[in-house]
């Protein structure tokens, strides 16, 4: 089986690196995006099996993003999981209305934790 | 009776009269005195001349013509007295001893025969008296001498005098001349000139001529209001002594004689014709005191209507003093009203009618004679100033500085209008369009519309101020209220800044504490073996940052609650299902410290309720994690049960319990316990945890209670509503 590949569109460095080193253990083939702008680009230039989306997110935000890949025939099959900070109940609900397939909060949930939840989205666990 | 005693009875009973009402006025006063005196005298011979015609044999006749002489050796002297005072010369004159001197000694001597010799028939009187020795002397002197030397000082001072004061000598001169003729009438048969006493009644007319200068131009200083009656029947005593003067000239031309019913009919036909015949009024000159030109009673009310409704003080006085001008005909008039605050000088308003020069009015200069005014209710008149202050009596400093005052502005009448004794303002009148002098009818309707022209004043003045105070209140309150308004705003902009900070940096720390959280753990599972001291490290690390991010959750939804952006999603809620999750949540907690966890009414069906399924399972976590937290061994139970249109959700533990003082603190913000030395790191609580509950229930329309003592455990409850 090939392995799954996954795009973090998250700005904060710390977090990307921390998510991507975790589910790179596990197997995933782990692309990263620093912005909006970059990710949507990567998204539409490649293939992907999973979407990790930040919402506040520079030069384009994440619920932008998530918009226009909803739109785009090619690319809409693509399971988007946001990524968000606590409380922020209006914004996921807003991301759900655009199509959104989940979301994680960052701080919420230890790195053991997102690596379930990816793999739930993925149909693996 | 005949006709000469009766005119005896008559001038004694018209000289009593008039001379005790004159000295009543003012007894302290010379021309009052002298009049009382020259009456006195009138009365003596009026009465004894009275008794002489009623005698009975010639002894008493005797008697009484000698008593009558007494009296009239005193008459000429008194009454030259009288008019040395009523002119203001009484005090320089020197024949007045000679005079008193002389008449002393004919009066000590008026009972012997030098005098009177005897009595005697002539004519148709039986007792005649027949002159004594020295009775030409006395006549030459007295009646010769003094009398005209009188007259001729009157006449003199009538010539030289002005306005009121020559009206009343006028009047003055004119009674004496009537009355002095009249009585020289007595004389002719002494001296057997066959022309018996028939002026001896027109002497009665002095008294009624002064009464009309007195009533009219206030003669003497004296006010007196008159009735129509009175002013009539003095009017038809006028007409009967015309009258009667036209018989004697009928009887001394054709003869005939004059009976006592003739008399009498004589007084009730003057009096009918009197007040059936007006024109006679208008014949006879100024007798419109009778019928004056204005009714000052329909005057007063008039202006007391006015006055009543006009708050406007300029409009007030202007209304005033044009009814001044065109009812009561006065020329000129002003009205200077002082600022009550400022003191007497500082003038507030003058107003005018007619030629009057205001400037000169309200010069500081000149209004400083005023200024010893006190408030008192009267008239001050130029005339009478000047009179009194000539006679030298009842002198008042404030009436030389009115008086200057009125002759400075040439003016003639100055009315005070006063507050309880406190000067408001002037009400200053010239003269009357007419130029004749001020009645003393005037002067009573002067000074009650003074009086009411003064509550009406203050009143205008009470209202301005009231006024004035309003709007600069309002001005004040306007001011006030925009400076409160920019500072709230300020306050707003800065409670929404605040909020925004703490928004922004909740938001800001959480992504940071997620790497840091992130890295923690992989430190745990990912680095490596950790020796036991490396292991305690993390999980203390962890532990700090569990902590802080829970304090940032909670500040978040504080600000939320501040903001009123906490949003409900409010559905039907099965509070079992909420508080059986949570237990299910917190189980692992309190098995770890050992104490039972328990729902008592698990499996019950308890009614469903409209809420916040999140916000529901966030306050009872609280209160569960909190009675967790403060229980050291026991139980932990929670139920729920339906009470009224809510169901109530308890929590009790069997921890340390609260004090009551402590208990209004507990849903405080930070509100730490002073009683319960627990700080936020021991507890490992953010502090916030009751103050979000209680936010939270009372949002969803419930409310949160507590119940504990110490040492007894503590039941958090609240209740929540059950779906309608």
């Amino acid at each position: 089986m090939d392995k799954k590949r996954i795009l973090i569109i998250e700005d904060d460095q710390d977090v990307r690196e921390l998510y991507a080193e975790v589910l790179r253990d596990e197997g995933f083939d782990i692309e990263e995006a620093v912005d909006g702008q970059s990710g949507l680009t990567k998204v539409l230039g490649g293939s992907y099996d999973l979407l990790l989306l930040d919402i506040m997110l520079p030069k384009l935000d994440g619920l932008e993003v998530l918009k226009i890949i909803k739109e785009k025939a090619k690319v809409k099959g693509i399971p988007v999981v946001l990524l968000t900070n606590l409380g922020r109940e209006a914004i996921i609900k807003e991301g759900f209305q655009l199509g959104a397939d989940g979301y994680l909060i960052k701080s919420e949930h230890t790195p053991e934790e997102i690596v379930e939840e990816v793999k739930k989205f993925l149909g693996i666990a | 009776m005949n006709f000469f005693a009766f005119s005896g009875l008559l001038n004694g009973i018209l000289a009593t009269g008039f001379g005790l009402f004159v000295f009543s006025r003012n007894k302290k006063r010379l021309v009052n005195q002298t009049f009382g005196l020259f009456t006195l005298s009138m009365a003596i011979w009026s009465f004894s001349y009275w008794r002489w015609l009623l005698a009975v044999d010639g002894q008493v006749a005797l008697y009484w013509s000698r008593a009558l002489t007494l009296g009239s050796i005193f008459i000429p002297i008194t009454y030259l007295h009288w008019i040395l005072a009523v002119t203001g010369n009484a005090k320089k004159d020197k024949t007045l001893r000679l005079g008193y001197v002389v008449s002393l000694l004919f009066g000590l001597l008026s009972f012997s025969p030098l005098l009177v010799e005897k009595v005697e028939p002539i004519l148709f009187f039986p007792w005649w008296p027949k002159p004594g020795a020295l009775y030409h002397f006395y006549l030459g002197f007295d009646y010769i001498g003094i009398f005209a030397y009188a007259l001729a000082k009157l006449f003199v001072a009538y010539k030289k005098s002005l306005g009121l004061k020559r009206l009343q000598l006028k009047y003055v001169l004119l009674g004496s001349v009537i009355g002095v003729l009249g009585g020289l009438t007595n004389f002719p048969l002494w001296y057997n000139v066959m022309l018996p006493p028939y002026g001896n009644i027109l002497v009665g007319l002095y008294p009624i001529i002064f009464s009309y200068t007195i009533i009219k131009h206030r003669f003497m200083d004296i006010r007196f209001a008159i009735n129509k009656v009175v002013g009539i029947t003095l009017l038809a005593g006028f007409v009967y002594a015309v009258f009667y003067g036209l018989i004697i000239i009928y009887i001394k031309l054709f003869g005939g004689v004059f009976n006592a019913q003739a008399y009498t009919s004589g007084v009730v036909v003057a009096y009918i014709f009197t007040v059936v015949y007006g024109p006679v009024r208008k014949f006879l000159g100024e007798w419109e005191l009778l019928e004056p030109l204005y009714d000052s009673e329909q005057l007063l009310s008039d202006l007391a209507e006015v006055m009543s409704h006009e708050l406007d003080l300029k409009k007030l006085l202007d209304s005033v003093l044009e009814k001044l001008a065109d009812e009561v005909g006065v020329a000129s008039a002003a009205a200077v009203i002082f600022d009550g605050e400022e003191g007497k000088d500082a003038v507030k308003m003058v107003r005018s009618v007619g030629d009057v020069d205001q400037r000169r009015l309200v010069d500081p200069s000149v209004l400083k004679l005023t200024s010893n005014l006190v408030g008192e209710e009267m008239a001050f008149v130029k005339e009478e100033l000047e009179g009194e202050i000539a006679d030298g009596v009842n002198f008042v400093p404030s009436r030389q500085g009115v008086l200057n005052y009125l002759e400075t502005c040439q003016l003639s009448l100055l009315l005070p209008l006063s507050s309880s004794g406190k000067v408001l303002g002037l009400l200053i009148l010239g003269s009357k369009k007419s130029e004749e002098p001020y009645t003393s009818q005037d002067i009573d309707f002067l000074v009650g519309l003074a009086r009411s022209v003064s509550v009406a004043v203050q009143r205008a003045t009470l209202h301005q101020e009231v006024k004035d105070f309003n709007s600069t209140l309002q001005k004040e309150v306007k001011k006030a209220t925009a400076k409160l308004r920019k500072a709230y705003e300020e306050l707003k902009q800065l409670d929404k800044m605040k909020d925004e900070f703490i928004s922004i940096t909740s938001h800001e720390l959480r992504t940071p504490m997620t790497s840091i959280q992130g890295y923690l753990w992989m430190l745990q599972e990912k680095g490596g073996e950790l020796n036991e001291k490396q292991k305690r490290y993390v999980e203390k690390a962890q532990k700090g940052s569990k902590r802080m991010i829970s304090l940032i959750n909670d500040m978040l939804d504080i600000s939320r609650v501040e903001q009123g952006r906490m949003e409900l999603d409010l559905k039907p809620v099965d509070p079992s299902v909420m508080i059986e999750e949570v237990i299910e949540e917190l189980a692992m907690r309190a098995e770890k410290k050992g104490l039972a966890l328990e729902f008592l009414s698990a499996g019950e069906r308890i009614a469903k309720i409209k809420a916040d399924p999140d916000k529901v399972q966030r306050v009872l976590r609280n209160l569960i994690d909190n009675a967790l937290k403060f229980t050291e061994k026991g139980l932990v139970t929670v139920d729920a049960y339906e009470k009224g249109k809510f169901v109530k959700m308890t929590v009790e533990d069997t921890g340390r319990g609260i004090s009551k003082q402590d208990h209004p603190r507990l849903f405080k913000k930070f509100g730490r316990l002073e009683s319960d030395f627990v700080t936020a790191a021991e507890a490992g609580g953010t502090g916030l945890g009751l103050y979000i509950s209680k936010a939270l229930v009372e949002k969803m329309g419930g409310k949160i209670e507590v119940e504990s003592e110490v040492g007894k455990g503590s039941i958090f409850s609240f209740t929540l509503p059950i779906v309608n």
